[in-house]
């Protein structure tokens, strides 16, 4: 497997203070990463840092790939009222660095939205204000966006927080598919809501403690990465996958 | 009035800069409002101060002065803007006074008597000269050049400049652009309703529209009607009640923007008591 993303001994400091220190972390293609950790942990930071948004005081980050990152940011920071509507955010992916006067959408550019819209069901909600639609489409409606540049790498910032549990689902399952053509990134601090088809975590708290499959992370490293006691539980009904108890003999 | 109109060139100007008026603040009240910049185009508005006090002292048309004058702080505000740890309002806060300072300073040190500024704190749209008219029609030309042929890439630079920078759109381009373009409206309606007032203007009608507005196209095009509804409406009712001009048409859409409200919330109070 090719890697994706190699970010080397990577620390970003705001003034004096560090948010993340010495990073190491290789992602491969069409890996599906989770990168959780306490709030303030410098998930939001190594996220800017691997988009460019943040500027790096150490080491590298080098994609591999020439395509474009796919990047969806959290949907709660919108500012709802915003008036435009879910196909206008969707075409709105297209536009890069190369400016065009006049830019109209293509023809080509409004079937892949179309084609997207569909793919998504968002067919009735599509000519609406976005800030009309639900946690979970406007989710869906980012995501869109995100695609219209054809990612090779899809890096989503908190995609189910604060959505119900079928919603979050949806959303899960529309990813998992699309993990089958493409990387993707998940930045969350919801412990309980990494869903079973994300192959790697990585525990983040300043530096990262964790790197690798879910199986092999062992409490005590959940306990170092939050600094307080984590306890490992799940109902049966929780379709999401929970952290397993660190496997006797594994790791030791 | 409508005899007045054909009669009085004075009339058929100011008819012709509420209309000229009307798109600018449409447009650009748009934007502001949407990208929470009120305060900021507030800041530009009064920094302009100092440009007209300095037209005087310099004895060059004073709105010149105040177009190179705003267009500058408003560059300096974008710069200051984007370095980390300057608080934005704060930022507005002393731009908006030291222009508002330079403006007492420069017409208290020009030789003679004072002239009178409360057409620019004002305005007056009953005085709009024909050469002014010419000023605005071109900066309203510029404005709507601009936003015409970039259009998608302000949208989504007003949705989500996060997103478009990770596209790699020069999103400092495109706020540089707009700051300027911001500036040049906001001196080019100090004749209409003056430097105080035109913050008023510039929000009320888009905030009406926006109620009303699934698009960001209709919304800014409901903008430019209401402004022109408020400035024609305001306008008229400067020529029989004999009222100054600026306070009439801000008054008025004022008075429209309260009743609109209380309508809405009385009906959304109905629509959840039969729920």
């Amino acid at each position: 497997m090719k890697n994706e993303i190699e970010i080397r001994n990577v620390s970003v400091y705001y003034d004096n203070f560090c948010a993340i220190k010495s990073v190491n972390l290789n992602v491969e293609e069409k890996d599906s990463l989770a990168i959780i950790g306490p709030n303030g942990g410098g998930k939001s930071t190594l996220l800017k840092a691997i988009l460019g948004l943040v500027p790096i005081n150490q080491g590298e980050i080098e994609r591999k790939n020439q395509k474009p990152i796919g990047y969806v940011p959290q949907y709660s920071n919108f500012d709802r009222k915003f008036p435009i509507t879910a196909e206008e955010v969707i075409l709105s992916g297209v536009l890069n660095k190369r400016i065009k006067i006049l830019r109209k959408y293509s023809k080509d550019e409004i079937n892949k939205a179309k084609e997207l819209i569909k793919r998504f069901s968002l067919n009735e909600s599509s000519s609406k204000k976005v800030g009309d639609l639900s946690g979970g489409q406007i989710q869906k409606v980012l995501i869109a966006r995100a695609l219209m540049g054809e990612p090779s790498v899809l890096i989503l910032d908190e995609p189910t927080a604060s959505l119900d549990v079928n919603a979050k689902d949806d959303i899960y399952n529309l990813l998992a598919e699309l993990n089958k053509k493409i990387t993707i990134i998940i930045v969350s601090h919801d412990l309980l809501a990494i869903s079973p088809f994300i192959k790697n975590i990585a525990c983040l708290n300043k530096t990262l403690h964790y790197h690798g499959s879910e199986e092999g992370v062992e409490k005590n490293v959940l306990e170092k990465t939050y600094g307080c006691p984590v306890e490992l539980i799940g109902h049966g009904e929780i379709p999401h996958r929970v952290l397993k108890h660190h496997k006797e003999g594994k790791n030791d | 009035m409508i005899e007045a109109l054909l009669k009085y060139q004075f009339m058929q100007n100011a008819f012709v800069a509420a209309f000229l008026g009307s798109i600018l603040c449409g447009i650009i009240g748009t934007i502001i409002v949407e990208k929470k910049m009120v305060m900021l185009g507030g800041g530009i508005a009064h920094a302009s101060f100092g440009g007209v006090g300095l037209g005087y002292l310099i004895g060059v048309e004073p709105i010149y002065v105040a177009f190179f004058f705003s267009g500058v702080s408003s560059l300096g505000m974008a710069s200051l803007k984007r370095k980390q740890g300057i608080n934005v309002d704060t930022l507005v806060g002393i731009f908006w006074a030291v222009g508002m300072a330079l403006g007492i300073l420069f017409i208290s040190i020009m030789p003679g008597y004072p002239p009178d500024m409360s057409s620019y704190l004002f305005g007056d749209i009953l005085t709009v000269s024909s050469s002014y008219l010419m000023v605005m029609f071109a900066v309203t030309l510029l404005v709507i050049i601009s936003i015409v042929l970039f259009y998608n890439y302000f949208l989504s630079y007003l949705f989500d400049e996060e997103f478009s920078l990770v596209r790699g759109i020069p999103i400092k381009l495109f706020e540089n652009i707009l700051f300027i373009l911001i500036s040049i409206s906001i001196v080019s309606l100090l004749k209409v309703v003056g430097m105080i007032l035109v913050i008023a203007l510039l929000t009320i009608p888009t905030a009406i529209a926006k109620l009303i507005s699934k698009s960001f196209k209709i919304h800014i095009l409901v903008s430019i009607l209401f402004s022109f509804i408020f400035c024609i409406g305001g306008l008229l009712i400067s020529y029989y009640l004999n009222i100054p001009s600026g306070a009439s048409i801000i008054l008025l859409s004022g008075s429209v923007y309260f009743i609109y409200f209380f309508i809405v919330q009385i009906r959304k109070k109905r629509t959840y008591q039969r729920k």
